[in-house]
């Protein structure tokens, strides 16, 4: 058995494979694995929880880890044995699962993950009774191995002779000529099946060192023009490769955590799932961070300030496991924000924004903050700061629950005071934080949803006069 | 001006080596290589950089050449690896990914060399030990003290829509290796008039090397939360000119514009100086905080008006000043500071060249209030100045209000004749007539919490 390297083995050029007279299984790059080579397709889906702020403090963008699907061509053996090398070595074994389409009839009878990377004592002790070539200052031994510690490997040459050979600075080069290096994760089976032989197997599993997060860039310009480019960052601490895979990213819904090691069960879609597809495919290499156009740049995009009031902290209640179904439950926080809008283009997450500014050509830094969006609308808006004259505040006139306890109607009132000498417009922001499942019934004011858990109105607030805006909603669970 | 030589911007024969020496002792940076001079001035600008006093944003340009499948290489180095905020852009193609390639041997062929031979094959990785791991021919090698030839360098791979042959990639990133600071020379041609000269002292500790940078500075901390409501940008002072930059320290001129600024002779009494300043928002409320028997002694000086070659507060630097001798050597008078720019701030300075005779000057603290309920103190300073000389003089107070950044002048007794220098640094001017004293009596009102911190002018 003979290392094979060869640049002409597609899609990567640092494809090296262990002929083994039987068929490529092993493909190693620099100590982790390249998987894609060999599958007919992959599908990798990356989640995020939904990220949100409140009291100043952002919160939320948790890393979820990955759901991924390998389809590849197989070969069973005759005793239903089934090696598939090339999977995550962090997933999760018990999501793994494995479907034959050749034969939808496959059964799982025994799983395991042989996850056993290069290392050279576990490189050592594989090749025990295994020829080796040893190398030293002064000559040479030809044998085979026969035992290895941290200290010494042993060597029992053609004539039957054991030589002891110390691990130091006198011993250059151990050749382990039998040696192969397939030792990337692999996910071994016995199956059940009545047609042995080649399959077209689905493979997939949950991962968690999989992640990704968006990341905006806002340059300002003349006369209030941004230009926005919005990335995602997708991380791949797997140890394998991923060639031209299909790749969506998608934050909120619920946390898809199961509940063990003490940690808490798995919380229910507090929040809408929304999901982003990379349009082609896309190659992860293991160890390096890729950054992904979330979507296409926007140059000289109009911008506006806008007055942003919330009587509620920020997505109040966007992380809650349960309704807030008590009656005088009141996360008050009022705050009034100047924010930088930009209007339309698609729906994007919220996250972290680093501002530049152009002045005479010149590139200053402005500063960084959360950009929030809207997912209804698409638009984007930044923080730029508190807002003395506008005051919020927040009345609750009436609050039924249900007969049922399964539900809540609430009737509140909204108040904005204008203190400056202008009238001003102002968007008054309400977080619908009892429970993700709303309705409006009533609104004095015609408004729109912001996101699943935020309804806006858009007011004018006279100089030194009051704006009020009431509305009547039903939670539901 | 070619690379590597000093500033010569005097008309007078002799004068230019002079002013060079001058300029090259004021910034420190004598028998280094100094000056790389101006670059290209016609080609495009390859990094556009700002200084800022703790750091720098650097935005790189890239004409690169993309392959079918619209994969641009950009080799990298420096501190583009080292940031996690490198941002990759483009002003005429779509950049659909990017990412760095790391440098290293792991998955490429490399030969590895020891006393007994060389092997070549692909690295597989290396330990902690050094053992080098690497799959060849005739197996897989465990190498120890060994020699590795070969490997990537680590590069940034960017992969553009369309199908372009070549792309201009920008890359923007914040580098803290990119250290500056600046010094004046100003040279007093005739005795009214002088010359400002700015040199900026760059120390590229980056691992970047540019053929044509253009620099802008901002003297202050590049900010990191966005600023509340959004202001413009008013402390970008472009340095005119394209530089070839190297690592290590090198000199760059400022590009002033060179002609002559009035130089208002003055007395100046700056008994106090910056030392005491405090940069907080809190003000400093122990009441014997800046009380103490003051230096009598007055200078003369000169008033340089900057305002006159650059509408931006210029960044802070030493001013260092030079008279013109009647052999057209250059001799030295004396020294000031621009201070760092802040809002509303007269963008001049004086320069002391020497000890007024016949000239004092006294600073006595006469009243201090702190009044907690209200989150303010009140102190107020009265300077009174004694003139022996046969004629009046125009004379200037320099006072820092070193107990903290929020102040208000709430009262001065010299009417229009006040002038916010600095952060913390105000001018007040007075006539002290002829064998006679003049008293200069001020209020100032520090604040803890947002309020009013703008110098007021008028009284009240």
């Amino acid at each position: 058995m003979r290392l094979v390297c060869s640049r002409a083995m597609p899609p990567s050029p640092w494809l090296c494979g262990a002929a083994t007279g039987t068929a490529l299984t092993a493909l190693l790059v620099g100590g982790h694995a390249l998987a894609g080579g060999r599958e007919q397709q992959t599908t990798i889906t990356i989640k995020r929880a939904a990220e949100f702020s409140f009291g100043g403090e952002t919160y939320g963008g948790a890393a979820l880890g990955a759901f991924v699907t390998q389809r590849r061509d197989v070969e069973v053996g005759a005793d239903g044995a089934l090696r598939f090398p090339g999977v995550a070595s962090t997933l999760d074994p018990a999501t793994v699962e494995l479907r034959s389409i050749t034969d939808p009839a496959t059964r799982v009878i025994e799983q395991r993950l042989v996850n056993d990377l290069v290392n050279p004592e576990a490189l050592l002790l594989r090749q025990l009774g295994k020829p080796v070539k040893v190398t030293l200052v002064r000559g040479e031994i030809v044998g085979t191995l026969r035992a290895v510690s941290t200290d010494a490997i042993v060597v029992e040459t053609a004539d039957h002779a054991v030589q002891i050979v110390q691990r130091g600075a006198q011993l250059i080069d151990i050749a382990l000529t039998a040696a192969t290096v397939d030792q990337e994760p692999t996910l071994e089976w016995k199956l059940a099946t009545a047609k042995p032989g080649q399959h077209t197997v689905e493979v997939s599993y949950r991962t968690s060192a999989m992640s990704w997060q968006p990341e905006y860039s806002a340059v300002l310009g003349e006369g209030g023009a941004v230009e926005l480019s919005a990335w995602a960052n997708v991380t791949n601490q797997s140890n394998i490769d991923f060639v031209d895979a299909q790749l969506t990213l998608a934050d909120g819904g619920g946390d898809g955590i199961a509940p063990r090691d003490g940690a808490i069960a798995s919380r229910p879609a507090s929040t809408k799932p929304r999901s982003w597809k990379i349009a082609r495919p896309v190659t992860l290499r293991t160890g390096q961070s890729l950054q992904l156009e979330l979507a296409p740049r926007r140059s000289n995009a109009k911008s506006r300030k806008v007055i942003v009031a919330e009587a509620l902290a920020e997505q109040s209640g966007a992380d809650n496991a349960e309704p807030y179904a008590e009656c005088d439950s009141n996360p008050r926080n009022e705050h009034i924000t100047q924010y930088l809008e930009l209007e339309g283009g698609p729906s994007l997450p919220d996250g972290r924004v680093r501002m530049l500014r152009r002045v005479n050509g010149e590139l200053t830094a402005v500063g960084e903050d959360l950009l929030r969006t809207n997912g209804t609308t698409g638009a984007v808006r930044i923080g730029i700061g508190a807002f003395d004259d506008i005051a919020i505040s927040r009345t609750q006139q009436d609050c039924q629950p249900g007969a049922n306890g399964r539900s809540l109607d609430e009737r509140v009132e909204l108040t904005v005071a204008n203190g400056g000498k202008a009238a001003t417009e102002v968007v008054i922001r309400e977080s619908m934080f009892r429970w993700h499942q709303w309705k409006l019934l009533a609104e004095s004011e015609k408004g729109t949803q912001a996101s699943t858990r935020a309804q806006e109105w858009r007011v004018k607030v006279p100089a030194g006069g009051t704006k009020v805006v009431t509305y009547n909603v039903r939670y539901t669970w | 001006m070619s690379r590597g030589a000093p500033i010569a911007v005097v008309a007078r024969p002799g004068l230019g080596l002079a002013l060079g020496l001058a300029l090259t002792l004021a910034l420190g940076c004598a028998g280094r290589p100094v000056g790389r001079g101006r670059g290209d001035g016609n080609a495009p600008a390859d990094a556009r950089i700002t200084l800022y006093r703790d750091s720098a944003l650097v935005e790189e340009v890239h004409r690169v050449a993309v392959d079918r499948a619209g994969v641009a290489i950009i080799p990298l180095a420096g501190d583009v690896l080292a940031t996690a905020e490198l941002q990759v852009g483009s002003p005429d193609v779509d950049v659909l990914e990017w990412s760095r390639v790391p440098s290293g041997t792991t998955g490429a062929e490399v030969e590895v060399r020891t006393s007994a031979g060389d092997v070549r094959g692909r690295a597989l990785g290396e330990t902690t030990d050094g053992t080098q791991l690497v799959a060849a021919d005739d197996g897989v090698h465990l190498v120890t003290g060994a020699v590795v030839a070969g490997g990537r360098a680590a590069s940034l791979r960017v992969v553009v829509a369309g199908a372009p042959t070549h792309a201009t990639i920008e890359l923007r990133y914040p580098s803290e290796h990119l250290r500056w600071h600046v010094a004046y020379t100003l040279i007093a041609d005739r005795g009214d008039r002088g010359r400002l000269h700015g040199a900026l002292a760059l120390d590229n500790q980056t691992g970047r090397v540019w053929q044509r940078a253009r620099f802008a500075i901002v003297d202050r901390d590049r900010p990191i939360a966005i600023p509340s409501g959004l202001p413009d940008e008013r402390f970008v002072v472009r340095v005119r000119g394209r530089f070839a930059v190297t690592g290590g320290e090198q000199r760059l001129d400022l590009g002033l514009p060179a002609r002559a600024i009035p130089l208002q002779p003055t007395l100046v009494y700056d008994p106090v100086g910056t030392s005491l300043d405090s940069a907080a928002q809190m003000p400093l409320g122990d009441p014997e905080y800046g009380v103490a028997k003051w230096p009598a002694r007055v200078v003369e000086s000169v008033v340089l008006d900057v305002s006159a070659l650059s509408r931006e507060p210029l960044p802070a630097g030493a001013v260092r000043m030079f008279a013109i001798g009647a052999d057209g050597s250059l001799a030295w008078r004396g020294e000031g500071t621009l201070l760092p720019p802040a809002d509303d701030v007269e963008l001049r300075t004086a320069i002391a060249i020497g000890e007024a005779d016949g000239v004092t000057g006294q600073r006595t603290r006469t009243m201090f209030e702190r009044d907690d309920a209200n989150r303010r103190l009140v102190e107020e300073i009265t300077l009174r100045f004694d003139n022996q000389r046969q004629h009046a003089v125009e004379l200037l107070a320099r006072e820092h209000l070193y107990r903290g950044i929020c102040w208000t002048l709430a009262y001065h007794s010299t009417g229009p004749r006040v002038a916010k220098e600095g952060e913390q640094q105000v001018g007040l001017g007075v006539t002290v007539p002829a064998r006679a004293t003049a008293t200069i009596v001020y209020r100032v009102v520090y604040q803890w919490d947002s309020g009013q911190c703008k110098l007021s002018k008028s009284a009240p």
